[in-house]
């Protein structure tokens, strides 16, 4: 019998609780669906229209949140705010604590804005009070102040969770970020620190974080200060260092930054790879004493560690730089070998390279560079046709390889072995046909036959290279082979052009005297030939290269003063004004040239350049 | 100044130097694209070799007959007397944003002298030292040229929080609040006899802030609180120099900030190739104003857009003059009037000679661009104010 009993008594249940459930889910998806059609209503900027169907929700359903917090939203929206606040009054009661301190902070919120600050104020107090030490309270206020622009009552907030709870490590980020907003750049900093304090693996971070408001007035100045502070008081932090040392490089206080740099090598790897680092930095910059003791220093740890290798590359590079910038000279006025201070360090660090590391893959490009060093700068032909030859042999069928070809077919030329020079430059042009290589060969090829004076010959080769027009050597080409169409004569074998020709090369060769010798000779003979005034440009670049910066400018400005009318007029004043300027540091001399070449060249290409170095010279003297 | 000269952009910049030296100079309107006359010194001639700008030296009796031809009744040219080099203010930010200012491009690269002053000066009475004021790409409507999009960017955080900041200094609750104090007295500093000169944004966001007094027209995203719901009944057009009958734009993602601009291009003719926009042509004698604002050595200009593109001719206001417009488009792009004592001149578009400028492209190189046509507009306006005579002594 009870078993009967029951079971009718459970079907009955089931059967209303069925009922009830359907009942409820209707209501649901009514509230739901009108929920939906109100948010419509608010994306479409038909706020009041929301604001009906909200407030009828909210009447079916008074406990329902979302609800409530569309229709707060829906308030806010159209500035209804004192109808907002009697929404969050109207709400259920929460026990004291974290949620009726959110709900205090959402109605000072809504008292900020209708613009009521003292209340406003007044109810963030009370929330805190509620239940002093809760760090999510604090937390909870922070983030509606931070909505509100309100940076510094928010730091006041979030100092303020840091008393209550006795928690000093409370808000660290936050606090660090908003200290920056609000130009506490000192306060900042020290969130920053503390937390590096308890974590070293964020010196990136904080790297991140910094740089987005060190452009900011005193920004950096106050970070340097306070970082100099901490590292003092704990100068084994590494971390503290890091961040010092990359605030140094950013004010470009490279000593300093050395300081610190050095340290963070000492606390961490120690193996010069953050002194490199360094040096490889302050290189870049220019700033190439503190470079050049970075780089000692971090050669001074194991000789043969690859961070080694890297230095000394780094270092050569830096010393070639150093050099150029410095427009140093391996030779003096007389051309007597003097001593080249950054090239010979280049040149020494880049042998001690070679000797370290053997096996090193980038032994091909140090030989090379070193060749050119010996062409270039020293003029030591025949150890640069040794180097040359090393990479040519040691690296076959490398890219480096066809390079050096190429450079010794150049020295060739230069001591003089111009059948030599054809071979090499022939055997180029028929092994590495589509080559860069291959161009430059033909045009080294068409350039031996001007020297030789069989301008046929080097015709057909620059009409085969201006085919290719992408080619580099493409320009140089055209410019020859229109220089040889114009001068032309004065007897059919072209005996002038063959005459220059000859003198280009010994000028090419660095035989000054020669050329001077020898043009001073053709001008008697070809006065009023087309390549006088060329002839006269070599005799006067011959002067220049040599060191006699006085005759040179003479030999120029005389070139144009007799030959107004000659293309080489302006190159030569230029020239001229340039030597003035840089080589005899005679600045006014230099403006007065400038402003006469302005006046007759007003309109020509270089007139841009010499505008510019007109402004560099008044600049200069103010 | 016609398609001879080298450098037209230096050319101002000669000139204004001229004028600094006491030189007068006449300003020949229409004639050879507005040239320049003036006397001949050896410095001059130095000055104008060092700047690029090509000059023809004239015989007396030449200049005579020039003269004579320009004030001919039937000739539409005229000459004007520059004696007083302008005092020139730039109204921009200390603070370096990531795009340019084509007027101080324009004045660096012309090397006319100019001050940058911002909102301190301003409030604080600064104004009246200057016959001229420039406003580029510039937002008084507080809404931070509505860059959303970049809010997480620094410069972006930048610009918001020292804007916020400058508002509290100042006493206003919003930077809204600020920059329509600013404009105010930008509003009152023309009305005084000043000339106002503003492109791009800097144009229709200066109407929108005067006429958005007594309402809220800021969205949340830029200041924390919602728009008025009844600020389109509470603007007043009234208040505007330039713009009546706009409808600003509500919505905080939209690059845009009211329906006066009316856009870049459609995207079948979005093409500098294609973009242009005609200059009229004034009485010299009888309008001499906009006649030297729109001098120039060609007579249609290659477009260009920014975050104001062109001007709605149906928003402008009655007795605002279009110097120059888009064919075939409902769009002003160049347009002047006056206020009380003084005028302004709108000019549309952001860089006359990068047709799209993006946040973050570099700035443009005048030095590619010494002859254009679009940057010269915006000298002609510097030279406008050198018009007024000198006060006499007695």
């Amino acid at each position: 019998m009870r078993c009967k009993t029951f079971i009718p008594l459970a079907v009955a249940f089931l059967a209303f609780t069925a009922l009830t459930s359907t009942y409820g889910q209707e209501s649901d998806n009514t509230v739901d669906l009108r929920l939906e059609l109100a948010e419509m209503y608010m994306g479409a900027s038909q706020v009041e229209r929301a604001i009906n169907i909200l407030e009828q929700l909210r009447e079916v359903a008074p406990e329902n949140i979302l609800v409530r917090q569309r229709l707060i939203s829906a308030y806010e929206s159209v500035k209804r705010y004192d109808d907002a606040l009697a929404v969050v009054a109207d709400s259920k009661p929460v026990p004291d604590g974290y949620d009726a301190a959110v709900r205090l902070s959402e109605m000072a919120r809504l008292h900020f804005l209708r613009g009521d600050e003292q209340t406003a104020d007044s109810l963030w107090v009370a929330a805190v009070e509620l239940e002093e030490g809760n760090s999510e309270i604090y937390r909870s206020i922070y983030h509606t102040m931070l909505g509100l622009r309100l940076l510094h009552r928010a730091v006041a907030v979030l100092e303020q969770g840091r008393r209550d709870t006795g928690q000093l490590l409370l808000f660290r980020t936050e606090l660090a970020y908003l200290y920056g907003l609000v130009d506490n750049h000192e306060g900042s900093m020290k969130e920053y620190l503390d937390l590096l304090s308890e974590n070293e693996q964020l010196v990136v971070y904080v790297r991140n974080r910094l740089s987005r408001v060190l452009e900011q007035t005193g920004a950096v100045d106050t970070y340097i200060t306070v970082a100099e502070n901490a590292t003092a008081e704990a100068p084994g932090y590494r971390s503290y260092r890091e961040i010092l040392g990359w605030l140094y490089l950013e004010v470009e206080d490279y000593p300093e930054a050395f300081r610190e740099y050095r340290a963070v090598d000492r606390l961490g790897s120690q193996d010069g790879r953050a002194i490199f680092n360094f040096a490889e930095q302050v290189a870049e910059a220019g700033a190439y004493d503190i470079a050049l003791a970075a780089y000692d220093e971090a050669l001074a740890y194991d000789p043969d560690a690859i961070v080694a290798a890297d230095a000394l590359l780094g270092l050569a590079h830096m010393h070639q730089l150093w050099a150029d910038a410095n427009r140093e000279s391996a030779f003096d006025a007389h051309g007597n070998r003097q001593p080249a201070e950054h090239y010979d360090y280049a040149f020494a660090t880049l042998r001690t390279f070679l000797q370290r590391f053997p096996d090193d893959p980038r032994c091909a490009d140090v030989l090379g560079t070193m060749a050119r060093l010996q062409r270039d700068v020293f003029h030591r032909l025949d150890q640069a046709t040794a180097f040359f030859t090393d990479v040519s042999t040691q690296f076959p069928d490398s890219p480096q390889s066809v390079r050096a070809q190429l450079e010794l077919g150049r020295l060739a030329i230069l001591r003089d072995d111009l059948d030599q020079a054809e071979v090499t430059m022939q055997r180029l042009v028929t092994t590495a046909i589509v080559s860069e290589v291959a161009e430059d060969a033909r045009y080294e090829l068409a350039q031996v036959a001007v020297y030789r004076g069989h301008l046929e010959e080097a015709r057909w080769h620059l009409s085969i290279i201006e085919e290719s027009t992408a080619s580099s050597a493409a320009n140089d080409a055209l410019s020859l082979r229109l220089f040889i169409l114009d001068h032309g004569g004065p007897d059919s074998t072209d005996a002038a052009l063959g005459a220059w020709g000859r003198t280009v090369l010994l000028q090419r060769q660095r035989r000054f005297s020669a050329v001077l010798e020898a043009a001073d000779s053709l001008l008697k003979v070809y006065a009023e030939h087309g390549v006088a005034d060329d002839l006269r440009m070599l005799r006067a670049m011959a002067l220049h290269e040599a060191g006699r910066s006085k005759e040179a400018r003479n030999a120029f400005l005389a070139l144009a003063l007799a030959h107004p009318n000659s293309v080489h007029a302006l190159p030569a004043l230029l020239t001229a004004a340039g030597i003035q300027e840089a080589d005899m540091q005679d600045q006014a001399g230099a403006l007065t040239v400038y402003s006469d070449l302005l006046s007759r060249y007003g309109t020509s290409l270089h007139a841009p350049e010499i505008r510019r170095r007109i402004l560099a010279i008044r600049s200069s003297g103010e | 100044m016609d398609a001879r000269q080298t450098n037209h952009l230096k050319a101002y910049g000669a000139i204004y130097w001229a004028l600094q030296e006491g030189h007068e100079v006449d300003w020949l309107l229409n004639y050879r694209g507005g040239s320049f006359l003036m006397p001949t010194s050896a410095g001059l001639l130095a000055e104008l070799a060092v700047r690029e700008v090509y000059y023809e030296s004239l015989a007396g009796a030449i200049v005579a007959r020039v003269v004579a031809e320009i004030e001919a009744e039937a000739s539409n040219t005229a000459i004007v007397r520059l004696q007083t080099p302008p005092r020139i203010a730039v109204y921009a930010p200390k603070q370096t944003l990531p795009w340019d200012d084509a007027v101080l491009l324009a004045l660096t690269y012309a090397e006319v002298p100019h001050e940058v002053i911002y909102d301190d000066d301003i409030l604080t009475g600064k104004l009246e030292a200057f016959d001229w004021l420039h406003l580029h790409h510039e937002d008084f409507t507080g809404q931070h040229g509505k860059f959303y999009q970049y809010r997480n960017m620094p410069w972006y955080e930048e610009q918001q929080r020292t804007a916020e900041e400058a508002a509290l200094r100042h006493g206003f609750r919003k930077v809204s609040h600020l920059k329509y104090a600013v404009a105010l007295s930008i509003k009152e500093y023309v009305s005084g006899g000043g000339f106002l000169f503003a492109m791009c944004s800097g144009t229709d966001t200066y109407d929108i802030a005067l006429s958005a007094q007594a309402t809220d027209i800021v969205p949340a995203e830029y200041d924390g609180d919602p728009i008025d719901p009844g600020a389109m009944e509470k603007l007043n057009y009234e208040n505007t120099l330039a713009f009546s009958d706009f409808r600003p734009s509500f919505n905080a993602a939209e690059y845009e900030h009211s329906n006066i601009d009316t856009g870049p291009p459609p995207s079948p003719l979005r093409n500098p190739a294609l973009d242009f926009f005609t200059l009229f042509v004034f009485s010299a004698k009888w309008d001499p104003v906009p006649t030297m604002l729109t001098q120039n050595h060609v007579a249609s200009v290659r477009g260009f857009v920014g975050q104001t593109t062109g001007f709605r001719k149906q928003m402008l206001k009655p007795g605002v003059v279009i110097l120059a417009e888009t064919p075939h488009r409902d769009e002003a792009k160049y347009i002047h009037g006056s206020f009380g004592e003084g005028t302004f001149t709108f000019y549309a578009g952001h860089d006359p000679e990068d047709y799209q400028h993006f946040v973050g492209d570099p700035p443009t190189d005048l030095n590619l661009h010494k002859n254009s046509p679009g940057y010269r507009l915006i000298l002609n306006n510097i030279l406008f104010p050198a018009a007024r005579k000198k006060k006499q002594r007695t």
